[in-house]
């Protein structure tokens, strides 16, 4: 948690909180003026999240989808989660024209990030893995998956895939929904993602403070979200170094190498969490050349942090900001 | 063909009304002046400088100092309207420019000017006002940004 969210409204006497550790983050599941039924509510947003976690985790060599990935040019058939998980991948892949690519395991192992590593101790220094360097480029070839919805089965294609961004949206959207009626309204969040529902605790909508990418105490915006969700896409915390070479989590598929395309931090809104999750890693890798058209183009709430410390934003993002840094950096 | 003529009682009925009606119309005449009407804020005219009325002795002292008071309310109600007006033209200069920049460095250049001499000497930017404290951010429920 950062002092950022210390700043929190206070929790209300019929209100409903429940913090716990999944996918390698914190997960806070709130229900503003529950209703009878909260708890057993939130008792299921807990589970959803869990069964996501274990069925879509990388870090698991006997999670279901590391055994997919042992033998991708096979059929599998996998839990419901996990299917839905790769089949919301590969809507996401054509969506964004291939910027959002899941097949950047290989990298990401050879980097050494093949464990959850001590992000948030600082510097971060692993050795690179055996096969460094030894790695297509993701985005060479077309992803091609193969769904059979009748046995529930998949084919991978001859890649292994990292569902890590989309795999958390996809836990805050169904733990969301497992909270929609639970209370007057309820959030989830998960390392950044998050889910709204209802108007928050005062009717106003859930204030959203958009972090400063550069480590202040003070966030860039504020954002008023009312039954949407928000995600963020930054290179704050996930970053490493590989033999001394710096390299972070967000991996450009068109060419095998950490996102450098002149952002600290691109952070969207949307009726979705999991899409959002999949258009600020989208946009982040576009780069800052190309951020502003492609989130104009599609019609995307976004608000960006550039390595100059300029803060933007697109047209789409303006009904939700209420509140806006002012001061130069 | 031509007009009838007037009857006598006519002219003399215009005779007794006219004088009335100048009488009425310089009435009014001169309680307009004195009260000028609340003209919109956005259409009032620049305000002229103010200058103190002379002493009266006919004209009650406190409400000279109301009138006073009222003109420099007017002062401050139009400088307020031109600082609205500023405000306006830059929302809606924001509200138009399709990637708006919230916060970035701007730096302060000098520019030159022409010397007497023929040469050109450096001036050195005008001083920037002090920028008001910002507002500080509310108070939010939760975050974005660790991802």
């Amino acid at each position: 948690m950062t002092s950022l969210t210390a700043a929190r409204a206070a929790t209300g006497s019929d209100d409903l909180t429940r913090t716990f550790r999944s996918m390698a983050t914190d997960v806070t599941l709130r229900v503003v003026g529950a209703r009878p039924g909260a708890a057993a509510a939130r008792d299921r947003a807990e589970e959803v999240v869990v069964r996501v976690a274990a069925t879509c985790t990388r870090f698991d060599p006997a999670s279901p989808l590391m055994l997919a990935n042992a033998a991708p040019r096979r059929w599998h058939q996998v839990p419901a989660e996990l299917y839905a998980a790769l089949r919301a991948a590969a809507d996401a892949y054509d969506e964004t024209d291939g910027r959002f690519d899941p097949r950047v395991l290989d990298v990401l192992v050879s980097w050494g990030y093949d464990r959850s590593l001590p992000f948030r101790t600082g510097d971060v220094a692993v050795a690179a893995g055996p096969a460094a360097g030894q790695h297509a480029v993701p985005g060479r070839r077309r992803w091609r998956p193969r769904f059979d919805p009748s046995r529930r089965a998949v084919r991978l294609g001859p890649v292994p895939v990292d569902l890590g961004g989309i795999g958390k949206g996809l836990a805050v959207r169904w733990a969301a929904a497992q909270l929609a009626d639970a209370g007057t309204a309820a959030l989830v969040e998960a390392g950044g993602d998050l889910q709204a529902v209802g108007a928050g605790p005062d009717g106003n909508g859930w204030l959203v403070a958009v972090e400063d990418p550069r480590g202040g105490t003070e966030p860039v915006a504020v954002l008023s979200l009312t039954d949407r969700g928000c995600a963020t896409s930054s290179v704050r915390l996930r970053r490493w170094s590989v033999d001394g070479r710096p390299v972070n989590h967000l991996v450009d598929p068109s060419t095998g190498a950490p996102a450098d395309g002149g952002l600290l931090s691109v952070t969207v809104a949307g009726a979705d969490v999991a899409d959002a999750e999949v258009w600020s890693k989208a946009l982040f890798l576009a780069g800052r050349g190309s951020v502003r058209r492609l989130a104009d183009e599609h019609g995307l709430a976004a608000l960006l942090v550039d390595t100059d410390g300029v803060v933007g934003l697109s047209r789409a993002m303006r009904p939700y900001l209420v509140w806006q840094a002012d001061r130069d950096w | 063909m031509t007009e009838p003529r007037s009857s006598s009682a006519g002219w003399r009925t215009a005779a007794v009304i006219a004088p009335a009606a100048a009488a009425a119309l310089a009435v009014t005449t001169g309680w307009a002046m004195a009260h000028p009407p609340e003209g919109s804020a956005t259409t009032a005219p620049p305000l002229a400088p103010q200058v103190a009325p002379a002493p009266d002795p006919t004209v009650d002292r406190g409400e000279a100092r109301l009138h006073r008071q009222a003109l420099a309310a007017q002062g401050r109600v139009g400088h307020l309207t031109r600082t609205l007006q500023q405000l306006r033209a830059r929302t809606e200069a924001l509200r138009a420019a399709p990637l708006e920049v919230l916060a970035a460095a701007s730096p302060v250049g000098a520019t030159t000017a022409r010397a007497s001499g023929g040469g050109r000497v450096s001036v050195p930017a005008p001083p920037v006002p002090a920028a008001p404290a910002p507002a500080p951010a509310p108070a939010t429920h939760t975050s974005t940004g660790a991802s």
